[in-house]
């Protein structure tokens, strides 16, 4: 039903519809803002590679192949640009601060607020102090639905890489929370 | 110890197993071995508890108003809708195996056709002229040459370059095929030309002999082939 959707969004979009780009973005909006706020550490940079992203999918969505999933070519072209956008200013990842993510945050219940904003703020710390490829492979599997073969076409790694990347980026979240005692 | 080596191979393929993207078997055959191994039951568990966990994590969502004019300013930018029926005819040829290489086989062909219907075949009244002068005087040379008389063969004069299709005087493809070989035959004369009285060698003056007479004689057989 809602590939179903997506299909028609898609085709409005190619024939320049601007409303039927914004219902299709509107489906992966927060999967896809999420993973790039994780991925540049910062809210700015993630507002420019989003906005970057979204040019180049406009720009692109003629070439995009039905056969592929929607999601996963969004994705991909976000995570080239946002890897260009931190080659570029050599931003390496700072802690997210959780005043920023409350205004943004959509968890209505306050108590899971509450918990999600200080396992947000834990996570987040862990995630964004994991070595750069680890932290690529996590982020991807997490937010943008990849199959690993998929991210390790787009990372141009072997899949028995990418699996250790993911292997010890758990191990290394594990560990960090059990220091932190949040789980 | 056997065992061991099991669970290694189920922590390696632990990723694919929650993502469920091995085989039927390989799912079956892990399963088992899960349910009957604690280790990597525990395994199992502790990596599923923590992606659940992060799942739980409510995700960060960019305020509508930003994103509005994000989407604006997308949309403003140019698509280059150019290729777009080249898209659409690429998207039609699905059932084509090898759709790509099938668009530049026809690509090809359609360059090729293209360049024969611009193609304007008239020059070769340009040539003609030229090129009568020059058997004329091909012939000339060749009998000096049966004769081995060198003076005479360097006292045939031909007529200048003749401009072929590179300098776009001559459009037509038999008229620069003709052309070309008249320029052949003028190289072919220049050289023994250049030969002085004292370097005029009996061995290497025949060798030019040889190849200004193969010159003449493909000029001849490409005038017999072109009709002027």
């Amino acid at each position: 039903m809602e590939n179903k959707l997506e299909h028609q969004l898609i085709e409005r979009c190619r024939k320049g519809e601007s409303q039927a780009f914004s219902q299709l973005i509107k489906l992966y909006r927060r999967q896809l803002y999420s993973y790039l706020w994780r991925l540049c550490g910062s809210r700015g940079l993630a507002d420019d590679v989003f906005q970057d992203t979204l040019i180049k999918v406009w720009k692109g969505i003629d070439r995009y192949d039905h056969k592929d999933k929607f999601s996963s070519w969004l994705f991909s072209i976000a995570h080239n640009v946002a890897i260009d956008a931190l080659r570029k200013y050599k931003v390496r990842s700072n802690i997210i601060h959780t005043d920023e993510i409350h205004l943004y945050g959509t968890d209505s219940n306050p108590c899971s607020e509450l918990i999600g904003a200080e396992l947000q703020e834990i996570m987040g710390e862990i995630v964004n102090n994991l070595p750069e490829k680890q932290k690529q492979v996590f982020l991807l599997r997490e937010h943008g639905d990849m199959t690993f073969k998929e991210i390790a076409e787009l990372i141009n790694e072997p899949l028995n890489t990418v699996l250790g990347h993911m292997h010890y980026a758990v191990e290394k979240i594990k560990r960090a929370l059990r220091k932190k005692d949040a789980i | 110890m056997q065992s061991n080596l099991i669970c290694e191979e189920f922590s390696r393929n632990i990723w694919q197993y929650i993502d469920r993207s091995l085989t039927e078997d390989e799912m079956s055959y892990w399963r088992r071995h899960v349910n009957e191994c604690p280790l990597c039951s525990a395994r199992l568990g502790e990596a599923s508890q923590l992606i659940s966990l992060y799942e739980s994590i409510p995700l960060i969502d960019i305020e509508e108003d930003k994103f509005n004019v994000m989407i604006e300013n997308a949309v403003r930018t140019d698509r280059k809708r150019g290729f777009h029926f080249l898209h659409h005819a690429i998207a039609a040829a699905d059932f084509l195996p090898m759709k790509r290489f099938a668009f530049g086989g026809a690509a090809f062909v359609m360059t090729i056709m293209l360049i024969f219907l611009l193609h304007k075949p008239a020059n070769i009244t340009l040539v003609a002229p030229e090129a009568r002068k020059v058997t004329l005087a091909a012939d000339t040379a060749k009998s000096n040459i049966d004769l081995q008389d060198k003076a005479q063969v360097a006292e045939v004069r031909l007529p200048g370059r003749v401009q072929t299709l590179k300098r776009n005087r001559v459009n037509d493809w038999r008229a620069d095929k003709v052309a070309y070989r008249i320029n052949q035959v003028g190289r072919s004369l220049a050289r023994i030309k250049m030969m002085d009285e004292a370097h005029r060698e009996p061995d290497k003056w025949a060798l030019h002999a040889i190849a200004l007479k193969r010159q003449i004689m493909l000029l001849e057989r490409e005038m017999n082939s072109s009709p002027m």
